[in-house]
């Protein structure tokens, strides 16, 4: 086979995963490993605060129930994308990426509103533990959303360039994969964190 | 470099012994320590006896199927042996776990607080420690510190009896170490570790912080004195009098105690 | 001996211009930064690591120097400190990892059949950033004031960095951000080379090599990488958390608000014991493969080897407490990681009896490869042992921070892994070359090192044991230490001396080597079917690989007595002419150097950060202005590098078409 080399686009693999996808997989991998010690940080550390503010003071479960929703929700939007992208559809891609990524930013949106709150409440990052341990797991959970939302833009903007085609879904497959695994953290992250009560 | 080299010269020659320190762990003046050695030899038997039989085999490989010019045949092909793999596996694993039962057994007996011990606090600063020790009254009385130009009046131990120290510092990680009495423990800040030491001989045995802790690490030493149970107590009696005027005074508040409180 | 002939030499130059001539259109200097190919992209982690050996090298001299003789002020306290710092993080993180990235580099695609990487950008990409990361640390030294007076600026908090020691209120000053970020940038690269090597074994095997059909050096790879994408993002968050509370004010390891030092010791061995796997594992790879071909017969217990090095992989997650068997974690936690780590021994041993047996009744080819590689075992064993010993927990309360452990970590990790990576360079030389290393100056650069490194290790097992604490920049008169410190100072440089001879070997063969053929050595394995040095397609026809040592049976087959017979010339279908013919017609990944854009980025960021919240007050001539005003367009300057090289990465095809 004297072919050249792509990044494992249409070569056969051993595997049968095209090289790319293996590689999110792995990555993902990796990143679970990442957010599973600031978790594990955050559960040492939780009810070991010796001062507050403290979480079921500023906790409003409502409205981070609602956000949590608006980035399932955009897990949906994101796989209508891929199956528009899939049957040839690339305006409905574009539509739903965009999508995807509004309501991706809205959930951004609804962090910043709410660490907000906190903030006003008296929590900083060197309030506490609790301030400490929060802040730096949801702040590393919201960088890669918005490093999501510009994966997102970006191929919504290579589309309108005629770089995106259905003989290749994979980049926006691969995205899509990004895009729950962030999302499944969040429900992770959720469930440990908001919902989970503390002993004290 | 030469400096080293000839005074390595000069050590071997001086009559000094190489063997000696008053750090030496395979020294030990008390019961810990001599523990901890047993258990050592115990496992050092078992690997120089690996450690021969894996280098010298090498060695005797090397002489005896070396490549000789004029016998250039090529050597049978043997791809494995799974009963020698089977073996070479069992063995060591029931070798090496026959060692748990002496390690749970040292861990838990170490760890415990023994039940005749009398208590002493163990402080650690940057660069010194100071020990605290309970008076008659039930007090803690302390001891001066010491520094890296002072080694201080030292830890005070009666012969012969189990001792419980609880370690506290005040600012970083330190590692209270004093080798021919006993293994180390960390002294870690925000909580309170504790191990048991014992002296059998009558003696000043060197100790030092064995956890790095910055610029002065290295001066970071102290010493225990294995004393007679007169001499601890009349050690103690003197620090209660220095640090209530007269014998006998008990105007001070009761129950204080200085870096114990977290755990 | 095999029915080859011995082709026309191809000089390192003649190499190139047949790289050249196959797709690649740069020249010099700008076709290194630009290069996309495995096998440059490995003799430059070599170059590296390499560079950095020898300066983690000289750090340790002068702790040698210093050590030498009781009492001694040679280095005081703070350069002392520092200069241990460095030796021991450069040579973890800027020599052992990247020299084994080198070989990954070099020999994995050809092991298996591939023309290059999966990502050969991403590749580019990994080194560049190790170099950034390397050249950010090393910095470092000279921004504590006046170098020349002996004030520097590296890091001082061991390589291990243990809180509250290295936050700001113990560690003022810089050293400890250059050292947090540093490691932060390595990491990247790490991972970037892992998961290219995890993707490049798994999907881009010739036809017919099964994972079971590999060589072991190729799984031992596969197993390293695993191990990386898991620990490094374990220590990266580590390293995180005590940027954030250095600079930021954050509490994880903040006493007084309820943190613990111990989370930062848990999670940095959680990325440490692996590490130290990661650190091995590649020479034991290599070992794996010298030791066959040197001894004329095939690794003994092929599948029992391989599954040890995986089981080694799964079992290092299991023992990392055994750093913090003194922390007080109690009778329960000592006793679980005392009995995991008495089991890993387990698979340790089988490699080595394994290898023991490859040894057994073959015919030994006694040169400088071989020499490295059975010292290897015999220096691995040594300082195994005393790991068993270490696991007896109640014992290492005394061993524990003491040189009897530095002991140990020497013996396996420079008498282990770097023996290894020397053997390797020995062996894979010719490959890449075309000229063999002298013989005579390998031998005496072996044995200036194995007699130096025994000499400056074995007398730190006695001094340990004798109560000699680590990380002490002096130790007092009449402590009974000063002969062996003085024995190990003069076996450290008989090591340096063994270095130099090395390096001299290496330029001299380099330039007037004997020539060597595509298969000097009688190997086993895929990269010797192709030219010396190879191709910048490597193989002309991907192999069709139809056994475990293939290229051994197309020159072999066995007699009744399983002795191996040449195979006649000509009857065998061995590739090895077509490696002569052009190779037209194949198309390599272009270079592109939109990865050496990308990494660079990251240093710039990297130095922003170190000083992000430095308040002290610069350029009092241009009318002043404090130091982190500058650092935030600094970071943002370093991410807009990044982000465009990333998008001219993303934007540009992999392949001219």
């Amino acid at each position: 086979m004297a072919h050249a080399l792509p990044a494992g686009g249409h070569l056969e693999t051993n595997t049968g995963l095209d090289n790319r996808k293996l590689l999110m997989w792995l990555f993902l991998g990796s990143d679970c490993l990442f957010f599973g010690s600031l978790i594990s940080a955050y559960l040492l550390y939780r009810d070991r605060s010796v001062v507050g503010p403290y979480p079921s003071e500023l906790y409003d479960i409502p409205f981070t129930s609602v956000s949590s929703f608006v980035l399932l929700m955009s897990s949906f939007s994101m796989v209508l994308g891929l199956s528009a992208l899939q049957r040839g559809n690339i305006r409905g891609m574009r539509i739903w990426l965009s999508c995807t990524a509004f309501l991706g930013v809205l959930f951004l949106g609804g962090q910043a509103f709410e660490f907000t709150e906190f903030y006003r409440e008296g929590l900083t990052l060197h309030q506490n533990l609790f301030g400490t341990t929060f802040f730096v797991l949801t702040g590393f959970h919201g960088a890669h959303v918005s490093v999501g939302v510009l994966i997102l833009l970006s191929i919504v903007a290579s589309s309108f360039r005629g770089r995106v085609s259905s003989d290749d879904p994979l980049p926006v497959e691969i995205a899509g994969l990004y895009w729950h695994f962030v999302d499944i953290v969040w429900i992770i992250i959720f469930t440990l964190v908001y919902l989970v009560e503390p002993t004290s | 470099m030469v400096a080293g080299l000839l005074g390595g010269l000069a050590f071997l020659f001086s009559g000094c012994s190489i063997f000696s320190s008053p750090q030496n762990t395979f020294a030990p003046a008390g019961e810990v320590a001599e523990d901890q050695r047993s258990l050592f030899m115990l496992t050092m038997w078992f690997a120089l006896a690996i450690m021969i039989f894996v280098e010298g085999g090498l060695v005797a490989m090397m002489i005896v199927f070396r490549k000789r010019k004029g016998h250039e045949a090529l050597p049978k092909q043997v791809h494995g042996n799974n009963a020698l793999e089977l073996g070479w596996t069992i063995a060591p694993a029931l070798l090496l776990l026959a060692f748990v039962p002496f390690v749970v057994g040292g861990i838990v007996e170490l760890g415990n607080t023994p039940k005749d011990a009398i208590t002493v606090e163990v402080n650690a600063f940057r660069f010194g420690w100071y020990f605290g020790y309970q008076a008659p009254d039930g007090t803690l009385v302390e001891g001066d510190p010491s520094s890296v130009s002072d080694p201080g009046p030292g830890l005070y131990v009666p012969l012969g009896k189990k001792v419980e120290l609880r370690l506290h510092s005040v600012d970083v990680i330190h590692s209270f170490w004093v080798p021919k009495l006993a293994g180390k423990t960390d002294v870690i800040p925000g909580r309170t570790n504790h191990m048991w030491i014992k002296g059998d001989k009558l003696g000043d045995y060197a100790g030092q912080c064995a956890e790095f802790c910055g610029l002065s690490h290295s001066q970071m030493r102290f010493h225990v004195k294995v004393v007679t149970q007169a001499e601890y107590d009349q050690y103690v009696q003197g620090l209660v009098t220095a640090r209530d005027g007269s014998p006998g005074n008990d105007e001070l508040a009761s129950g204080q105690t200085s870096g114990g409180s977290g755990e | 001996m095999a029915a080859t002939s011995i082709p026309k030499r191809m000089s390192f130059p003649q190499a190139m211009r047949e790289a050249r001539a196959a797709g690649a259109t740069y020249q010099g200097i700008w076709s290194w930064l630009t290069t996309v190919d495995h096998k440059r992209i490995g003799i430059m982690y070599g170059a590296a690591a390499f560079f950095f050996f020898v300066v983690g090298g000289v750090e340790a001299l002068l702790i040698r120097v210093q050590l030498a003789a009781p009492e001694q002020s040679f280095l005081n306290p703070d350069q002392y400190n520092r200069i241990f710092t460095m030796h021991g993080t450069t040579m973890v993180f800027l020599v052992v990892m990247p020299m084994s990235a080198a070989f990954f580099n070099l020999l994995v695609p050809l092991m298996i059949g591939a023309r290059d990487v999966a990502f050969p950008r991403m590749n580019a990409f990994s080194f560049w950033v190790f170099m950034g990361g390397g050249i950010l640390l090393n910095a470092s030294f000279f921004t504590g004031g006046n170098v020349f007076a002996g004030e520097l600026g590296a890091p001082d908090g061991g390589w291990f960095g243990y809180a509250p020691l290295t936050l700001k209120q113990y560690s003022g000053g810089h050293g400890i951000d250059y050292w947090v970020i540093g490691l932060q940038i390595l990491g990247i690269a790490s991972l970037a080379g892992a998961f290219n090597f995890i993707v490049t074994i798994l999907n881009m095997r010739a036809p017919g090599m099964t994972l079971f059909r590999m060589p072991v050096f190729v799984w031992m790879t596969l197993v390293t990488s695993f191990l990386l994408i898991f620990a490094i993002p374990v220590i990266s968050v580590a390293l995180f958390q005590l940027t954030f509370d250095r600079a930021f004010g954050a509490n994880f390891f903040n006493v007084s608000a309820g943190g613990t030092p111990l989370l930062w010791q848990h999670m940095f061995w959680l990325f440490g014991h692996p590490e130290v796997y990661i650190l091995i594992l590649p020479a034991m790879g290599i070992v794996s493969e010298i030791l066959p071909v040197f001894s004329r017969k095939p690794l003994f217990g092929y599948p029992f080897v391989v599954f040890s090095g995986v089981a080694i992989g799964f079992m290092s997650w299991g023992v990392w407490a055994h750093h913090m068997y003194t922390t007080g974690l109690g009778s329960v936690a000592n006793s679980a990681f005392g009995i995991s780590t008495i089991l890993i021994a387990i698979p340790t041993g089988i490699k080595i009896f394994n290898w023991m047996a490859t040894m057994f009744g073959g015919t030994l080819n006694l040169k400088t490869p071989f020499y490295f590689s059975v010292g290897f075992i015999a220096m691995f064993t040594i300082g195994g042992l005393t790991g068993v010993t270490h696991s007896i927990v109640p014992s290492d309360y005394q061993q524990q921070d003491t040189y009897y452990i530095v002991a140990h970590f020497h013996q396996v990790l420079f008498g282990g892994a770097i023996f290894g990576l020397f053997g390797g360079a020995y062996y894979w030389f010719p490959k890449f070359t075309g000229k063999l290393m002298n013989e005579t100056l390998g031998m005496i650069n072996f044995w200036l090192i194995f007699i130096g490194f025994n000499l400056t290790f074995q007398p730190m097992m006695v001094a340990g044991l004798m109560g000699m604490p680590r990380r002490i920049h002096t130790y007092p008169s009449d402590y009974g230490w000063e002969f062996w410190n003085a024995m190990a100072t003069v076996g450290a440089f008989t090591i340096a001396l063994g270095v130099l001879v090395f390096m001299v070997n290496f330029v001299l063969s380099m330039r007037k080597g004997e020539a060597a053929s595509d298969d000097p050595w009688d190997g086993r394995t895929l990269e010797w079917t192709i030219p010396s040095p190879p191709p910048a397609y490597n193989f002309a026809e991907i192999p069709h690989v139809h056994s475990l040592d293939d290229f051994w049976h197309k020159k072999y087959t066995e007699d009744r007595d399983g002795r191996p017979v040449p195979v006649p010339a000509g009857a065998s279908d061995t590739s090895h002419g077509d490696g002569h013919a052009g190779g037209h017609g194949i198309h390599l990944p272009s270079p592109s150097i939109m990865p050496l854009i990308a990494a660079v980025g990251f240093p710039i960021i990297g130095l922003g950060l170190v000083y992000v919240n430095d308040t002290s007050e610069v350029w009092s001539w241009l009318g002043g202005g404090s130091l982190y005003l500058l650092m935030r367009p600094l970071i943002a300057v370093g991410a807009a590098i990044m982000v465009v090289g990333l998008y001219g990465w993303a934007l540009e095809p992999a392949t001219e078409e």
